[in-house]
């Protein structure tokens, strides 16, 4: 009898000591660093951009093909990328805030090309998502075969700031191009 | 408590029939749980029939669930191992049976509560050090104002019902969830959104849609409030699995994004993917095979090796199968379907242990059996 009332007890104990586990965790991960990355430094930086940027600074692994130049005052890097039937011209630029929103900035884009403007929720269903060291971008592939005309986009939306990555290239070109600039996107980081 | 009715109960439970009965209705809920697969997909039909306490028949009659018949099932075996009859050299076979049995039930119990399966996604050159489960899901609170540093603050999927209310810090601002919902579909706003939307939800509404069959065709979403970060990011959220766009709010002075995710379990190690080849059927867009080369980095130390259909990578309990690949864009994606199975030698073990146990029991009774039963 006695026996008996041990194992119930044993039972008792046994499901009684289930689910503790926390259904909160918090871990911390280091931010990875790449090597290979190139340091936009301080005075590299165009004296015109504001204080703020001037400490904003970020890291990416440039495509070997890829030659930097000095670009507009306003772009934190310029790239020629070249291709087998000439060269795309790519901007590197933060702006604070939202920046007019990401239909906005597309739209303008795709005037650039000569392509219409599209909503909203058309043009988030067209990009694609991926992540990056510097959080998740968003990926568009705009082009415009009768001008053979091509754009190449990444939109960092940031906590306080946007980040803007712009391949301007001849739409033929565009496949050529396209995992070098994924690549190059996913390799920004802080 | 009448400990004499204690007694009784307890002598219940150590019956052979109830072995015999939770045997029957095991058969039972394998006949109807196979049938359910057909219209609410394998995911759902495991859950309802198999890997629950009880499951209401006809939408109110509360029956048995697997887990519960299971359990019944280990305490009849565990119980019926303190019978002193049963403890005696003529029975010492039967006794290994019994153990080989429970041994399969714990097994299946270890599976039950601490393996985890999913798939591990790796883009060519580039390394990923953990898994995303098949259905499971987490709120994840990103904190990506650190120095060196990202802090995840997630949050389990059990905590994510509706009405649930908690805090993912002490003395942090309090989360009320609004709405968990199975399968969402997205649609632009028609008039403009209240103050207290912020983000995706200020252009957006999420709407729930028919749940698809199979679980994994679906998209969940989650509506949440966040009260009392002290600044203007009060407010109401919404996220979706595999949301492209993050909505920063602030806590403490630090800014968070929040993602709603497949539920992560980190491995103690890397997988890079160096090279990913798919042969395919000559004249068809079908694959024949594919496989992934890839470096597993433990300790900065890189090991190659080929996962290939039907031929898995085993390293520290985890098993990495190809499953699938990603190609819609110019990078190729390996998936590889992930295991980690705390109780998989437990029914090789088991079932030698009872083979070992009946043939004893075998050898012992033979005397008997050569001698027959006198004319």
């Amino acid at each position: 009898m006695k026996n008996n009332i041990y194992i119930w007890l044993f039972f008792i104990l046994i499901l009684a000591s289930c689910s503790t586990e926390d259904k909160i965790k918090t871990y911390r991960l280091p931010k990875k660093s790449i090597e290979t990355s190139i340091l936009v430094e301080k005075e590299k930086v165009p004296s015109e951009i504001s204080s703020e940027t001037k400490k904003f600074t970020l890291q990416w692994k440039v495509p070997s093909s890829w030659e930097q130049f000095d670009g507009h005052s306003m772009r934190m890097a310029s790239f020629y990328v070249p291709h087998s039937t000439g060269k795309g011209e790519l901007s590197i630029t933060e702006f604070s805030g939202m920046s007019g929103g990401i239909q906005a900035n597309i739209n303008r884009w795709r005037g650039q090309i000569s392509l219409p403007p599209e909503s909203e929720q058309s043009i988030l269903t067209s990009s694609n998502s991926y992540n990056s060291e510097l959080g998740n971008f968003l990926f568009f592939e705009l082009a415009n075969e009768t001008s053979n005309q091509g754009i190449l986009a990444s939109i960092y939306e940031l906590s306080n700031r946007t980040i803007f990555v712009k391949l301007s290239i001849e739409q033929s070109a565009l496949i050529e191009i396209k995992k070098d600039f994924i690549a190059f996107s996913k390799s920004i980081s802080l | 408590m009448n400990i004499n009715f204690l007694d009784k109960f307890l002598k219940i439970i150590m019956s052979p029939k109830v072995f015999s009965y939770t045997l029957i209705w095991l058969i039972v809920l394998v006949f109807f749980g196979t049938i359910a697969q057909k219209d609410i997909g394998l995911y759902a039909s495991q859950m309802k029939y198999f890997s629950s306490f009880y499951f209401l028949f006809l939408g109110f009659i509360p029956l048995p669930g697997g887990r519960l018949v299971l359990l019944l099932m280990t305490i009849n075996l565990f119980s019926s191992m303190f019978k002193r009859n049963l403890w005696q050299l003529k029975k010492i076979g039967i006794v290994i049976v019994h153990l080989g049995g429970l041994l399969l039930l714990v097994g299946g119990g270890l599976t039950a509560y601490f393996s985890s399966e999913g798939n591990m996604v790796i883009a060519e050159g580039e390394a990923t050090n953990y898994v995303d489960d098949y259905h499971n899901m987490e709120l994840a609170f990103v904190n990506n104002s650190l120095k060196d540093s990202i802090e995840y603050t997630v949050v389990d999927e059990s905590l994510l019902y509706e009405g649930s209310r908690f805090q993912i810090f002490d003395e942090g601002p309090e989360i009320y969830v609004i709405s968990n919902i199975k399968n969402v579909r997205i649609e632009n706003r028609i008039s403009p959104a209240d103050s207290i939307y912020k983000g995706l939800l200020e252009k957006f509404v999420l709407l729930p849609k028919r749940p698809e069959a199979e679980n994994t065709q679906n998209r969940p979403a989650l509506i949440y409030k966040i009260e009392g970060t002290s600044n203007r990011s009060d407010g109401i959220y919404g996220l979706f699995l595999g949301q492209g766009l993050n909505d920063p709010f602030k806590i403490k002075d630090q800014i968070f994004h929040s993602e709603y995710r497949r539920e992560r379990t980190y491995v103690p190690f890397d997988i890079q993917l160096i090279d990913f080849e798919k042969v395919m059927h000559p004249g068809t867009n079908v694959a024949k095979s594919f496989s992934s080369d890839v470096n597993l980095i433990e300790n900065d130390i890189p090991r190659r090796t080929l996962i290939k259909m039907n031929e898995p990578l085993r390293h520290k309990g985890y098993t990495f199968f190809q499953a699938s690949f990603i190609d819609d864009s110019e990078i190729e994606t390996t998936v590889l379907a992930t295991v980690k199975n705390y109780g998989r030698l437990f029914p090789y073990i088991s079932s030698i242990i009872m083979s070992i146990g009946l043939l004893i029991h075998l050898l012992l009774m033979m005397p008997k059996m050569v001698k027959g039963k006198p004319k």
